[in-house]
Order: C-alpha cells, then structure tokens, then sequence
C-alpha cells in the first residue's frame, strides 16, 4: 500500500511538472537511492547458547530526492523515504527551502524540516556513511532518525580572513527531541522548542589534506510534563588526505556531553546527571574502487551513566561503478554494560547494497 | 566649501587606488587561469581550482574553495557540465555579484548526443565533449569569452585587454603553424585514448581515435572490453594508446604488451606533467609526444 501511495507521488510530481512546463530541463532532480541489507547476529540467544542466526534480507530504506531551484535566490530540497518492505509509513525525512542569495550578511535562511546541523555526521544520510551501523552515541543521544526537527536555520560566514568559519543557529520546533530515545511523549499543548548551534572552521593543511573542526551545542526540554531541560555539547573534527583519485584517508570524530535534569524518585524534585558518548572511524580508500576501515565508538546512556556500551566495527566497501552502487560489508562487536553490573556482547556481520538513480549532488567535505 | 574642498581631496586621492584595484578571478582550470592572466596581465589577480595534476571531472566541494568564491569578481569555468562541483561551490560563496564566464559558450562543440541519455551510456556529458581547449584553434574562441567577461568588470582596461590577447594570439597561430607541420605526415594515423579528452586535438590534426580504454565514459575498465580493444587495435593497427596524468597505467600498459603498442602519457591541462608549465609547452609536449610515438 504504501508503495501504491510513494509512486503516485513520484508519477504526480512528473507528471505536474512536465505538464505545467512542458520541458525536461525544467523538471527537480529526480533521484532514487535504495538501501538493501543482509545480517545477521548472535545478540538473540542465551550466552551459553551462542549461534549465529540465519542471515536475513531486508529494505533498509528507499530514499527519494527532488532538488531544484525555486527561483534565482532559494532551493528547495525533499526528501521522502520509505523504511521495509512491511507497513512501515512514508516519511519526509526532509523538506525544506534554503535562501541562498540576496539576503543581508550574506546570511542563508533554511525553513522547513530537515536534520539539523548539530555534528558531523547527522546531516549525512545513511548512504554516505561508510558503515552500515550509527554509531553508538549518536544512537544513544540522538535516536534512531537523528536531530531531525521542523524549523528554522540562519547561518553565517564569520570574517575570519581566507579561513572558512560558519555559525549556524536554530529555532526548533523539539518534536525530534520529544520523539528521541527516552523521551516523554509531549503535551500537544505544550510547545517545547529546541535550540542548536553550530560553529565549524576548515583549514586547508597541504595542498592534499584538509581539517575540519566544529563545535556544536543543543538544547531543549525533554520531559514537557515536568519542564525538564537538557543541554548537548559536542565537539567534531574531520581530516582527509587525498593525494590522487585512486588514494584517500579519512579520520572523523565526535565527542558529546550531555547534562540534564531528570526526575529523582517519587516526590517532584531532579538532579542533574553528566554522561557522554564518542566516536572515531578511520576510512582508508586504497584503489579507486575499494576502501576499508575500522571504527570505535562509546557511550554513556542519556540517563544512567552506569548504562555503558562500546563497540568495534570492520567495515569493507566496494564502489565498482563510482557513486552508482555500493557493496559494504561490516563486522561489528557491540559490549552492552547495565546498571546491575551485568554486560552482554553481540557480534553481527551485516552486507549492504546501494544504488542511486539520478544526480542527487556530492557531499560536501 | 571646507567640506567641498575635502571631499575633492578625497577623491583625488582615492582614484589612483581605484584604479589600482585589481579584478580577483577564479579558474575552474589550469588552462584557464592562464588564459585570464594573460590577457588581463597586472589588472587581474588569478586564483585557481583544479591543479593541473588532477581529474576536473571529480573535485571535493571544500569550504576552502568557496572563500576563493567570495571574495572574486568572476569564476571562469570550462562549461557542458565538466565541472558538476561548481555549482555547489558557487552556491556555497554567498557571492550574489559572482560574474560566471562559461567558455563553452563560445566553442564549436563536439560528440552532442542527438538521442536520450541515460546511465547506460555512462557519463555522457549531455552538451558535447567538454575537452575543447586540448584544440589550439579553440583557444582563440576561449580569449574571447574571457575578454568579454573581463570587459564587463572593467570596460575602462578594454584596449589593454585587447593587446594582450593579441599578442598571445599571435604567438600562439605562429606555434599552431609549427605543430600542423609536425602533424601533417601523420594524418589519418589511428590511436585509443583512455578517456575521450583528445577528441579535439585529434579531430585538428588529423589521428583517428578508433577505441577507448574506459568501455564507456566514466566507467572503469573491464576484462572483456579490453579482451575487445586488443582485437580492435590488432585489425586496425593501432600501436600508441594515450594516456591522461591522472589515470591509473595498469590496464593500458597490459593491453600495450598484448599488442606492441606504446603508452604515451598525455597532459590534458597546464601543469598535469613535468614540462607542461604553460599552455603552448603542454601543447608542444602532446605533440611531440604523439609524433615520436606514432612515426
């Protein structure tokens, strides 16, 4: 059903467009990006009883793209994606306006809902990961979907000489964080806004490497019954090294504190908890068609810093046809630490395909 | 009458400086930057993106690149979608003044798909082969989308400009004669290039590029399409493949052994090899190359 409901968008987008215009070079940027994935773990069974399951098929997602100019001055960018094969519903992952040009300051205005600018890694779609799993603090701390909010975006280009330096802010509408992992349900009428900001530098290193450093902030109430509030800070760096188009390296990391009040006990009093979460991946292309590369992440949970899990991945790609499709094959070791002084570890082995249809654009650095 | 007496002072002194000014222009190219340097001389400062060295299909979107944006008065670019990258870097400038010189606009295009495109052809560049400035007769056409561009900035330096590229121009029909004449014995010679960046250069002097090491643009070589260029360069012939700086020599030099043929590495831009410092020396040492080859 919900596939009937993603064509009949995508055959009333084409169609309105061609209709409406009547020329191609007029229509968005169509384009389709499919993430297929067979794994398996032994996370499932009793300790003693460890096996591997049977490998399992599965529709990651089935991302859809329309990009295009809105006029001289703004773009606008849609993204509806559509999880499994079951009855998982349509989302729009993202839609929203960017006014490029022609604004004071040279300030561009983003309206609508997309993911936020809080990191490096949450505004990358999955499919420009190069592993297959979200690493551990930012699945903690941000959810399975991300800092991904309705609202409004104003970034900046700070004067900082031949140096690019950007602040961005945000107004958030905090349906993301109400939504996130362990949040309470929010009062509808209740409106809790969330607010981020993000200042990054990039500095060219040589004339084959580059570094980019941010420094990210969010907060918001995360528990609107009792009017509790939350604070993120976290600090982002990414180096590349390309020397040719055949070798690159990439080392990225994140490292995020978080500071909340939380409910204590049955009476109405809080107390503020401090737990933190980090990542760092290496990614190694060592032919223009292969790459390989390992990653370590840990994590407190957002309310127990006693709740710990840390994880290993190996993860191995394989592009035969540039950016068009994509083989990853991933090894992971996850620890889990409870509260109770107990832990578990799970294995799980997990290939991934990806192609894309269509000119969804580069990524930038 | 003080504040008169000022403000004519001022502008007395502020005019030498305005006219000191220099137009900041960025290059998607190498080649480019040449160009714009020489016809706009000591009125222009010239920044450049894609080294010479590297493959102007693919280039990282850097934040880097966009600050050289910013603060420019123009971005002259190659056009026909080689450069996929700028309009993302040209966004990311916030320069909402940027003059964009495409030099396409100007050129005799070749290979324009007549039918639909899609994936299945490969990278097809919908509005022709990009590669137009490896033509020497091209570069004529290329000055004059750089004049113009650099008139509308600054209409006061026109005639400068115009010697400059006079100039150039001259020397360059003086070089273009010389390599005619080198060419000239090797009319009709056939030759497989690994990517079709030499179609222009080919099509002037007469060689016939009769295959390709990529099966299609873009695509990385495969046993079987090599299987099939062997056969191809056996019944026709063909005893040099060229090669650009930037490709990987694996295959054509296995495909090279296989049928006796020699890899000559060619320089699709100023400064991709050794001796190809500027415009007229990478053209010199293409030439050269490919005649030593093929006699």
């Amino acid at each position: 059903m919900q596939y009937w409901k993603l064509s009949f968008i995508i055959m009333t987008l084409s169609g309105c467009w061609a209709s409406a215009f009547g020329q191609s070079t007029l229509n968005p940027d169509i384009s389709v990006i499919p993430r297929f994935r067979i794994d398996t773990d032994d996370g499932s069974n009793l300790p003693d009883e460890r096996s591997f399951r049977n490998p399992r098929f599965s529709l990651e997602e089935f991302e859809l793209a329309l990009q295009a100019y809105l006029n001289p001055y703004a773009r606008a960018d849609i993204f509806i994606a559509k999880p499994g094969f079951e009855d998982e519903p349509v989302e729009i992952e993202e839609a929203y306006a960017t006014f490029l040009r022609g604004l004071p300051l040279d300030m561009n205005i983003r309206l609508g809902k997309y993911l936020v600018e809080f990191g490096k890694l949450n505004m990358l779609h999955p499919h420009a990961w190069p592993f297959l799993s979200k690493p551990l603090s930012l699945e903690r701390f941000m959810g399975e979907e991300g800092i991904n909010d309705l609202g409004l975006s104003a970034s900046f280009l700070i004067p900082t000489g031949d140096l690019y330096t950007r602040l961005t802010v945000d107004i958030l509408q905090g349906l993301s964080i109400a939504n996130g992992p362990g949040m309470e349900s929010p009062d509808e009428e209740r409106v809790s806004y969330a607010n981020a900001a993000r200042l990054m530098s990039f500095f060219p290193v040589d004339t084959n490497s580059d570094l980019e450093i941010g420094l990210s902030g969010l907060t918001g109430i995360h528990d609107p019954l009792a009017e509790l509030r939350f604070h993120y800070v976290n600090l982002d760096f990414k180096y590349k090294w390309k020397p040719d188009a055949y070798t690159s390296f990439v080392l990225q990391g994140e490292g995020l504190l978080n500071r909340r009040r939380v409910s204590s006990g049955v009476e109405p009093s809080s107390e503020v908890i401090t737990t933190s979460g980090f990542y760092v991946f290496g990614d190694y292309q060592f032919r223009k068609i292969f790459t390989l590369g390992a990653r370590y992440d840990w994590a407190q949970s957002p309310y127990d810093k006693d709740d710990k899990a840390s994880g290993f991945a190996i993860f191995f790609g394989f592009y035969p046809v540039e950016e068009t499709t994509a083989f990853r094959l991933q090894y992971q070791n996850t620890l889990f630490n409870t509260p109770d002084g107990g832990s578990r570890s799970v294995n799980s082995i997990a290939l991934q395909f990806i192609f894309s249809m269509g000119p969804h654009k580069a990524h930038p650095f | 009458m003080k504040k008169g007496f000022l403000l004519f002072l001022l502008t007395c002194v502020s005019l030498p400086l305005m006219g000191q000014a220099k137009l900041k222009i960025v290059t998607s190219m190498s080649d480019l930057a040449e160009f714009t340097r020489t016809i706009g001389g000591d009125r222009v400062e010239v920044q450049n993106l894609v080294r010479g060295s590297q493959n102007p299909h693919y280039l990282d979107v850097k934040p880097s690149y966009m600050m050289k944006l910013k603060s420019a008065d123009a971005f002259v670019v190659i056009g026909m979608q080689l450069e996929l990258w700028g309009q993302q870097i040209i966004d990311g400038s916030r320069n909402a003044n940027l003059l964009v010189i495409d030099c396409s606009q100007y050129v005799h295009k070749m290979e324009v798909p007549a039918t639909k495109l899609d994936a299945s052809a490969g990278d097809i560049h919908p509005f022709g082969n990009p590669h137009y400035w490896l033509d020497p007769e091209n570069i004529r056409l290329i000055f004059q989308g750089i004049f113009e561009g650099l008139v509308k900035l600054s209409p006061h330096d026109q005639e400068y400009f115009q010697s400059n590229m006079d100039a150039y121009l001259k020397r360059l029909d003086l070089k273009i004669g010389e390599w005619k004449t080198v060419m000239a014995p090797l009319k009709g010679k056939k030759i497989v290039t690994y990517h079709s960046s030499f179609s222009y250069l080919a099509e002037r002097f007469g060689l016939q590029v009769v295959g390709y090491v990529e099966p299609k643009p873009g695509i990385p070589p495969t046993p079987t399409h090599s299987a099939e260029l062997i056969n191809l360069m056996r019944r026709a012939g063909v005893k040099v493949i060229g090669l650009e700086q930037y490709y990987e020599d694996n295959t054509p030099r296995q495909i090279a052994e296989t049928t006796g043929a020699t890899v000559v590495r060619l320089s699709t831009a100023v400064g991709g090899l050794e001796g190809t410092d500027d415009y007229i020396a990478l053209m010199e040492y293409n030439i050269r190359s490919l005649a030593t080859a093929l006699k």
